[in-house]
């Protein structure tokens, strides 16, 4: 099972400064959970964004716009 | 700036990026600052390249778009959280064209969201328009994390102009929390300096002290002391919430740098505050400047507190533990011209608390690692403030060679300054803590040594006789004194034996009795002083004695 240092780590994607990595699991968690869920509410309102936008965008442009958006 | 202060401003920006109230965040508020600030830049790193790779597709899409759509598209579909991560994407000329198409307080909270390193290029090129308007915004919803984030990154014409648009509360709060500590100096000389003085009453008026300490700390040393100035000049009332605020929150490394650098007369007159004088408040900044390595910088308060102060001053640093004693004369061993004020402290003290405390500390190094100018200058001020009944016990104190070295100064050696050494040793009761620097000084200056002593008053000759009467060890050097002296001064020592009561008499005969090289001493006296001797023990009851004593016959 990971730790909840090892957790953070993983959220953050780097090592974690060592004043970090020495605090309390519940300070670890609390750290952990608010960084998930920034990066979580980020995801979402980009994908909800950008299907939104495409709606302002004219019909005539819609489709080179949605190749460069999705490939 | 304060570690404390550091910290406290890098929880407010992580909880900011984090979207999590400050308060949620509070134990990270007694982390080294440096590594708060590492931690909110690698949380940040995360965040922005979670969708990088769908946000440069956006940058891309918005390439193909005219920035009048992309203005509404950014402002109706995506937002100020997702305009702020995509616009390091997007084309710079191409993000300042469809800046200029939005509303300011839209342009305002894709600000708070942005992260200046991403879009540096962008922000130096926004018109100064622009970021007036922003900032004033900013400064109205008080989003002073995130102006400090930007200063780094806005051209010096627009800082000066944003400022313009900030009021003293906005400009205290978001120096505090900026980004580049660096550039306070610089954005503070981009100020008015008419805005100084209504900068600092607003901080006593909205007790964000710390604030405007963290500020003051920053700036260049010039700067500081001009503003430094402002702070002395504050009234009674708001210095009272100054030192309050200061001793409440542990922030004297921030304050005392501001009171070393005032001018003289402003700092005094701050100090003459009652603020200053509260001895829980004096022994909290002793305390803290042993502990931090801040004694120079408590040295000019020191300096500027009334006579009546200084004792309670003296009083605290008696009580101080021996290891931040041995602190502070470390410090002052590094910074030699507060000596003169730490042998001022020893001066306030009891004589009681004094001779405790010089045998506690090693004040060697005190003397020995400075030069024979810096000496000179000590002395100097020991003459002018009267301090001689606090060095002559450190130099009995100090090695033999630090002594030797010290005695062998010219400065020990004007006739001038070794008059009012012994002087104000017959004064003041120091014969025996003279005597080790006497015995210390070249053969030939003991003959000016003898000459000085002649010269004193029959009562301070009466007083040095009394205490070396008590001190046995001393009395080898008092004779050999008074075996210097001329004749008219022998005759005034051998009045003063004549003249001596039984209990000096006692003493005197008791001292001789106790030392083994009595014999030899009474052999080398002048007779007349002989002669006396002799007169006071037939008529105290000690000629046996003292026949012993002139008969070699002494107990070992």
């Amino acid at each position: 099972m990971m730790s909840a240092a090892d957790e953070l780590q993983d959220e953050l994607g780097a090592e974690l400064p060592p004043a970090i990595g020495a605090l309390g699991d519940v300070e670890l968690a609390v750290l952990t959970g608010a960084l998930r869920r920034a990066r979580e509410h980020q995801k979402q309102a980009l994908s909800a964004a950008t299907d939104t936008g495409l709606r302002f965008v004219p019909r005539l442009l819609r489709g080179p716009v949605k190749k460069v958006l999705f490939g | 700036m304060s570690q404390r202060l550091a910290a406290r401003a890098e929880v407010l920006k992580l909880a900011r990026l984090l979207a999590v109230e400050p308060g949620e965040l509070e134990f990270l508020q007694d982390l080294p600052p440096g590594e708060l600030r590492q931690f909110r830049e690698l949380a940040t790193d995360r965040l922005f390249d979670a969708g990088a790779r769908a946000l440069s597709r956006v940058g891309a899409a918005a390439k193909l778009l005219p920035s009048g759509l992309v203005a509404t598209i950014a402002q109706h579909a995506f937002g100020p959280l997702l305009c702020a991560r995509a616009a390091g994407a997007v084309d710079t000329d191409k993000a300042i064209d469809v800046a200029q198409r939005l509303p300011p307080e839209f342009l305002a909270d894709v600000t708070v969201e942005l992260d200046p390193r991403r879009v540096a290029e962008i922000i130096a090129k926004v018109p100064e328009s622009l970021v007036v308007g922003v900032a004033g915004l900013l400064g109205q919803r008080r989003e002073h994390v995130t102006m400090g984030r930007f200063i780094a990154y806005v051209p010096d014409h627009a800082i000066a102009a944003a400022i313009g648009a900030l009021d003293n509360e906005a400009v205290l709060r978001t120096a505090f929390v900026l980004e580049d500590k660096d550039r306070i100096d610089h954005a503070i000389g981009l100020l008015p300096p008419h805005r100084l003085p209504g900068i600092l009453r607003d901080a006593a008026r909205l007790a964000i002290w710390p604030e405007a300490l963290d500020l003051l700390d920053h700036l260049s040393v010039e700067r500081r002391g001009a503003i430094a100035d402002v702070v002395a000049g504050l009234d009674g009332e708001i210095v009272a919430g100054l030192v309050a605020a200061v001793h409440e929150a542990g922030l004297w490394d921030a304050l005392l740098p501001v009171v070393r650098v005032m001018s003289a007369e402003p700092r005094r007159r701050m100090v003459s505050q009652p603020a200053f004088h509260d001895p829980a408040v004096l022994s909290d900044v002793i305390r803290v400047s042993a502990e931090q390595g801040l004694w120079r910088d408590l040295v000019p308060l020191i300096d500027a507190v009334p006579a009546d102060v200084r004792v309670i001053v003296a009083r605290i640093a008696a009580n101080l533990p021996p290891a931040l004693l041995a602190n502070v004369v470390a410090q002052a061993t590094d910074s030699p011209h507060t000596i003169p004020t730490l042998l001022g402290i020893l001066h306030d003290m009891d004589a009681e608390s004094r001779a405790r405390i010089v045998g506690q500390i090693d004040a060697d190094p005190l003397i020995a690692q400075q030069d024979e100018t810096v000496i000179g200058q000590i002395v100097a001020t020991v003459s002018t403030q009267r301090l001689w009944d606090a060095l002559l016990p450190i130099v009995r104190t100090i090695g033999p060679q630090t002594r030797q070295r010290l005695a062998e100064m010219p400065a020990f050696h004007d006739r001038a300054l070794l008059t009012e050494i012994v002087t104000a040793a017959a004064e003041q009761g120091l014969w025996r803590e003279l005597v080790p620097l006497i015995e210390a000084i070249p053969e030939a200056v003991r003959i000016t040594v003898a000459e000085v002593a002649t010269g004193l008053e029959p009562e301070l000759l009466a007083n040095v006789l009394a205490e070396a009467a008590q001190a046995p060890e001393t009395l080898a050097t008092l004779l050999s004194i008074v075996r210097d002296m001329t004749p008219n001064g022998r005759t005034a020592v051998a009045a003063l034996i004549d003249d001596a009561d039984k209990r000096i008499a006692d003493d005197l005969v008791g001292a001789l009795n106790d030392d083994q090289r009595a014999h030899e001493l009474l052999e080398a006296m002048p007779d007349e002083i002989a002669a006396a001797i002799d007169r006071a023990a037939q008529r105290h009851g000690h000629q046996s004695t003292l026949a012993r004593i002139r008969a070699a016959d002494v107990d070992a």
